[in-house]
């Protein structure tokens, strides 16, 4: 027997695949056994769910598939971590690294078969998962009627399904990537964790140090639904999974306020993020495949293997810690010992002792000081620019406006998404207008607030600008009501808040009458069988429901979208605001709507104080005259314990006098008015008077710009009524105010805070005759 | 033809092989002798492609055999551990060469495998150690490659045993020119296997050459020297016999016979030590465990001085 040369060309990558293969079957079996469980189980339960709605049976049949789907799908991704432990493990187990590096093979074969055989073992069983699932689901949907509204999101469940399958990936690679610079089992296993931990919660803390310092208007919870967290780990695949999947039902549901995309913007963004979470997995697999290249057959059992990513990750871990104990405890000395114990711990483990140790605490304190010069780079340069980034309108594919409101009930200045380019033309001079306040304090005027009749303003807005790039920009704010009124008068003349508001006004007459709450405008349409109309007057202290067809009610609101398409300034401004239909106000401008209301014979409700104080017991009303408007400077300070979150070192802005300074502005917008409260008004008894009548016919909810004569506060209902400073109206006011009784001093003391005290806590000061 | 070229290996500090020169012709069964950590397994595995070399030369047939698929067919390495089979039958472990090793033969395999009784089915963590060994050293054989590397390959094989792998061994190398580097320090299995060694120490190589002309070279000298006039016997040292042709490797007396080891030609030491009109001087030959030990004392590794520390 004479060995001869061979002249076989044999392909080694596709012979290592194949025995690869081989060897981790059982690996490859306890994943398809998972995803047996998996998805399959999870089609039964919804299978089980539409059959016991069907038959209203209500028990929690479901309940033990969805938890075995669950776990076994929560199992069958954590496999990703085994299956690449597995698969490199001679790169950390001594005993087969000579039976590995010594078979014909070169590194380049060796690593493309080991990482794509694992991911065959990983993913193929997914496909077997899927093929069951959809069986059993045409099968089962055979013989019983799918719950509609998950009927309807399977195509969305399924296009959410590959940001899993992206996610795995990912999940899988960077446990490649960590395994290649270990030389342990357990420095494999804690870097793998590490690795996939570090990646998203350095970007937090990045984020979070930004706000926490100088983060004026910057929002610590953004950094969980920005693309940086997104994209690049599968913690931050899993966080856009959830909010695509709770976007794609939110799309069909315009209650819920959690959504800020446009349809065309949600689809663009899912293939942005397709192609950015593919691209960082493609980087991670070449950093492992170069790093797989340089290491040598003798690195095993040594202390990690890359000393590069040793440091980062433990650098990267420190920065966590330190900025999460700043931000805790406030305290550097306590942060900086605790994060001591850490590295020092870690450096033992990994040199096996205390060899050469004297570098381990340099290279701690190299990484403590930069880490508080990073902190310190942030405050100093406003967070990287953060605060001062406002992006150009011709960047901007939509923006959502969401801002609180003392009338809102879900009905004014809610959270809509817009694309009209003049709202965000809008928006982003309001943007600029707060960055302006609080870049250059010195140049506005902070008027001192004088008179004792005060409205206390204060309105919110959250900005949510999304890019064409994909990104999507947040800021908060609270500022003074009057710098939104340009926005809000946009916002109502745009057809976006048309569209919106008259869906609204459907879904809330359909919910009268339908067996199931519906939230959108299909849905409406399809359970709606007749429905009521609900009237109410200005104050919401009178009401009256009309029964009407779904066909009046669908005319109803295409004639109040017409109606708000035409509004303009002018009728916002000056339009007698006759009262609420389900909901939504009527200005007299609203001619589509009020000839609909009046083919129905629905008339509006006039303010009538006998029938409020006969039905509600309400024998008060508190009346400024003259208010002034008082906001606060410290809303273009950068006060962290707006933020909730981190505290700068100690220093608190409160304690500064101008921080706190009231400041009286000249004008305001009622439409995103969060009212505090009232200071120094007067309590009168509430008479049914002709010329409180002809008062509360001009007095209006809505001011936008301008600054009333006069307030009227009915705390029992929570409505704020203004008088609008025009020709006549002082007179009426007057008129009104002599009509009624003042009530005595003495009598205040018998009433709770809303009708003898003031929003303060003060006794109400009374008329002196 | 097996070259390693002013090879420098270092791990961290410890430099494992310090810059040697060795050439291993094709054909021959070679034998590394060394002491313990001197980089017997070192060369092994830089030999079959596990490690780089951090400088120099490793060739094999005059291309470097790291990272190189082709090259590395042509070697097959058995290091001195055998769990990392455990888990493997001994027809899976055959599937699995065979699928890299395009020259293998079943024929052989099978062949070997009877004449030693080796089950197919049964895993091999189920063997005992000789059987471990055997199975390895049969794939080994049936790879069919042009070297076969051995690390410690008879430790912990029974007497019977030990001829049952050397007798295939040897069939295997007088059929097909298998060129054969054992590293043990059973010296009398290199002894007996081996046709050429190499000892090493320290990372250098003491000696390299045929296993005859290191025997040849090295004596073990027995000799008494007549009683001078005042009946006393004289004393030497070994610097009185030192010469460029003959170097004295061990030096000691014990009453009137002197015992010495010396490199040199027989009729070198003859002439030397005749010279002194010995009334007895016996040439005795050494076995090769016995120059291992003599040529190491004389570089330092010394059991004497492992004690004094």
């Amino acid at each position: 027997m004479t060995a001869t040369t061979s002249t076989k060309n044999k392909n080694m990558f596709a012979v290592r695949f194949s025995n690869d293969l081989k060897d981790s079957s059982r690996l490859f079996w306890v994943s398809v056994f998972l995803n047996v469980l998996g998805l399959p189980m999870g089609v039964i339960a919804v299978l089980v769910e539409s059959y016991n709605q069907q038959h209203q049976i209500y028990t929690n049949g479901s309940a033990a598939f969805v938890m075995i789907a669950a776990i076994a799908l929560i199992l069958y991704i954590a496999m990703g971590i085994v299956i690449a432990l597995f698969h490199f493990r001679y790169l950390y187990t001594k005993s087969i690294v000579d039976m590995n590096y010594s078979l014909p093979l070169n590194n380049k074969q060796r690593f493309s078969a080991d990482y794509l055989s694992g991911l065959f073992v990983y993913f193929v069983p997914l496909v077997v998962g899927i093929l069951l699932a959809l069986v059993v689901y045409g099968i089962g949907s055979q013989f019983v009627h799918v719950i509609e509204e998950i009927s309807v999101m399977i195509p969305h469940l399924f296009v959410s399904g590959f940001i899993v399958v992206i996610g795995m990936l990912m999940l899988y690679t960077l446990a490649v990537l960590a395994i290649t610079f270990c030389g342990s089992t357990f420095e494999a296993i804690f870097s793998v964790a590490a690795v996939n931990g570090i990646i998203p919660a350095v970007i937090a803390c990045i984020w979070l140090t930004i706000v926490g310092n100088n983060g004026f208007g910057l929002i610590d919870t953004a950094v969980f639904h920005g693309n940086p967290m997104f994209r690049t780990s599968p913690i931050g695949s899993a966080m856009f999974f959830g909010k695509y999947l709770e976007d794609g039902f939110v799309q069909r549901n315009i209650y819920d306020s959690i959504s800020v995309y446009t349809p065309e913007y949600y689809h663009s963004l899912y293939i942005r993020w397709l192609a950015m979470a593919l691209i960082f997995t493609v980087i991670y697999l070449c950093i492992a495949f170069v790093i797989y290249s340089r290491r040598k057959a003798e690195d095993v059992a040594k202390p990690y293997i890359s000393k590069v990513f040793f440091y980062g990750i433990m650098s990267a871990a420190l920065f966590c810690i330190l900025s999460l104990m700043l931000a805790v405890d406030g305290n550097p000395l306590a942060a900086v010992i605790v994060v001591a114990i850490f590295w020092f711990i870690m450096e033992v483990i990994t040199r096996r002792g205390f060899k050469k140790f004297w570098t381990a605490i340099v290279s701690f304190g190299i990484t403590v000081a930069a880490s508080f010069g990073f902190i310190g780079l942030c405050k100093a340069t406003n967070g990287f620019g953060a605060v001062n980034k406002i992006p150009s309108a011709n960047s901007i594919s939509c923006v959502n406006i969401e801002n609180n409101d003392y009338y809102s009930r879900n009905y004014f200045g809610s959270d809509i998404t817009f694309s009209d380019k003049e709202v965000i033309d809008s928006v982003i001079a309001l943007h600029k207008d707060i960055v302006d306040h609080y870049n250059n304090r010195n140049n506005y005027e902070y008027k001192p607030v004088s008179g004792t009749s005060q409205i206390i303003d204060q309105t919110t807005i959250k900005i949510s600008y999304c890019t064409k790039s994909g990104s999507t920009i947040e800021r908060y704010y609270q500022i003074p009501s009057y710098m939104i009124s340009d926005l809000m008068l946009k916002k109502m003349t745009c057809e976006e808040n048309a569209e919106y508001r008259s869906e609204q006004m459907l879904v809330s007459i359909a919910n009268t009458k339908t067996d199931y709450p519906v939230s959108n405008k299909s849905d409406a349409l399809k359970y709606m069988k007749n429905a009521q109309l609900l009237v109410e007057d200005k104050v919401y202290s009178d009401n009256k429901y009309y029964n009407i067809t779904k066909d009046e009610a669908v005319e109803l609101s295409e004639a109040y979208k017409k109606d708000l398409m035409e509004i303009t300034e002018d009728d916002l401004k000056n339009s007698e605001f006759l009262g609420y239909v389900s909901g939504a106000f009527v200005l007299s401008s609203f001619r589509n709507t009020l000839a609909v209301l009046d083919k129905m014979n629905v008339e509006f409700i006039d303010f009538n104080a006998k029938n409020t104080f006969d039905r509600y017991s309400v024998s008060n009303v508190e009346i400024l005259d003259e208010p002034g408007i008082v906001t606060y400077e410290k809303y273009f300070y950068n006060d962290p314990h707006s933020s909730g979150y981190f505290i700068d070192y100690g220093r608190y802005y409160y304690e500064e006098d101008n921080y706190r300074s009231e400041n009286s502005v000249d004008s305001m917008c009622s439409m995103s008015s969060v009212q505090i409260g009232t200071r120094g008004g007067y309590l009168y008894r509430l008479y049914d008077t002709d010329e409180f009548k002809e008062l509360m016919k001009i007095a209006t909810p809505i001011i936008i710009g301008e600054k009333p004569i006069a307030v009227i506060n009915y705390n029992t209902f929570g409505t704020i009524l203004y008088v609008p400073d025009r020709p006549g109206n002082r007179e009426i006011f007057d008129k009104a105010v002599e009509s009624l009784d003042l009530i005595p001093e003495e009598e205040l003391v018998q009433y709770n805070n809303h009708y003898g005290y003031d929003s303060y806590g003060n006794p109400m000061p009374q008329k002196v005759y | 033809m097996i070259e390693l070229k002013n090879t420098v290996k270092k791990f961290d500090e410890y430099t494992a092989l310090d810059g040697i020169d060795l050439k291993i012709d094709k054909g021959v069964a070679f034998g590394l002798l060394g002491s313990n950590g001197a980089g017997k397994s070192t060369i092994l595995r830089l030999l079959s492609g596990i490690y780089s070399p951090d400088s120099g030369e490793v060739l094999i047939d005059g291309k470097s055999v790291f990272d190189d698929p082709e090259m590395k067919q042509k070697v097959f390495f058995i290091n001195d551990e055998t769990v990392q089979f455990g888990g493997f039958t001994l027809k899976k472990l055959k599937d699995y060469y065979r699928s890299y090793y395009p020259n293998f033969s079943y024929e052989i395999f099978e062949t070997l495998r009877k004449k030693v009784d080796l089950p197919l089915d049964k895993k091999i963590n189920t063997f005992s150690k000789g059987m471990k060994r055997q199975a390895i050293v049969i794939i080994g054989l049936a790879c069919c490659t042009d070297y076969l590397l051995l690390d410690e390959a008879f430790d912990g094989l029974d007497p019977t045993m030990r001829i049952i792998v050397k007798k295939m061994l040897v069939d295997a190398m007088l059929d097909r020119e298998l060129t054969t580097i054992i590293s043990s320090h059973n010296l009398k299995e290199i002894n007996e296997v081996c046709d050429t060694a190499a000892l090493i120490h320290n990372g250098k190589i003491v000696f390299s050459r045929d296993i005859d002309d290191v025997k040849g070279s090295v004596h073990k000298i027995q000799v008494v020297f007549r009683k001078d006039e005042n009946g006393n016997i004289p004393e030497y040292k070994a610097e009185d016999f030192n010469s460029d042709e003959l170097q004295i490797l061990h030096f000691e007396r014990s009453q009137s016979i002197y015992y010495i080891i010396a490199k040199g030609d027989e009729d070198v030491i003859r002439a030397v030590f005749g010279s002194k009109k010995p009334v007895l001087l016996e040439i005795i030959p050494l076995t090769l465990e016995e120059i291992f030990i003599y040529e190491l004392e004389v570089l330092g590794y010394d059991s004497n001085n492992i004690n004094e520390e």
